[in-house]
């Protein structure tokens, strides 16, 4: 072990290194492959698993209770727009005063007299999807 | 015989795809023209030239209007 020549023509000192060197070499391209194989199952699976995340959000907004009891569509009478900036929430009411629809959103063109349209959720529709009900 | 909700409704749901595809499309729901239910396709901008919406589905009308961008009214 101390530098005698071996039968593969070195010492027997730098044949053993040699042979252990190889064996790590080996050891580290196992190593890799695995750590590959490994890294791409997992992005594999991630993928997976945000395409299955995106069609049960797609399908949970199809079946939304708003989307489900349609919207409305508003304009304002005369040459006014029917809400403004600020309006989200507000309570739209029917002409006894009863509670029709909450306003959420709007746009500043279209309509008859070209002031935006307004857009609200029945109010049913958000009683259902709040599970509340009027005491 | 004028077009009937349930007309419109269904025109609606068979039309979802088609529609889907217009440019800058912000909306579809259901309007009244005169005695008939109708479509009512709701657009961010004009459609480009060399593309249309379909002016029925089967046989209920089909009415865009520009309505712009539409925001929460916060």
């Amino acid at each position: 072990m101390t530098g005698a020549m071996g039968e593969h023509g070195m010492t027997e000192l730098r044949y053993l290194r040699r042979r252990a060197n190889r064996r790590v070499r080996k050891v580290r391209l196992v190593r890799g492959v695995l750590r590959w194989a490994a890294f791409v199952a997992v992005q594999a699976l991630l993928a997976a698993l945000l395409v299955f995340a995106a069609g049960r959000a797609l399908a949970g907004l199809e079946r939304s209770p708003l989307l489900a009891l349609r919207q409305i569509e508003i304009e304002g009478a005369g040459n006014r727009s029917f809400s403004d900036a600020g309006d989200s929430g507000s309570l739209i009411v029917d002409d006894e005063m009863l509670a029709a629809a909450l306003l959420f959103a709007g746009g500043d063109h279209g309509g008859s007299n070209g002031k935006g349209l307004t857009y609200a959720n029945p109010i049913a529709a958000v009683f259902k999807a709040l599970k509340v009900k009027l005491a | 015989m004028p077009i009937s909700l349930e007309q419109a409704r269904a025109a609606k749901a068979s039309a979802k795809a088609a529609l889907a595809a217009l440019p800058g499309l912000v909306g579809v729901g259901i309007t009244k023209v005169g005695e008939d239910y109708a479509l009512k396709v709701n657009l961010r901008e004009p459609l480009p030239a060399g593309v249309s919406a379909p002016e029925r589905i089967g046989d209920v009308p089909v009415l865009v209007e520009v309505v712009g961008r539409i925001t929460k009214r916060g």
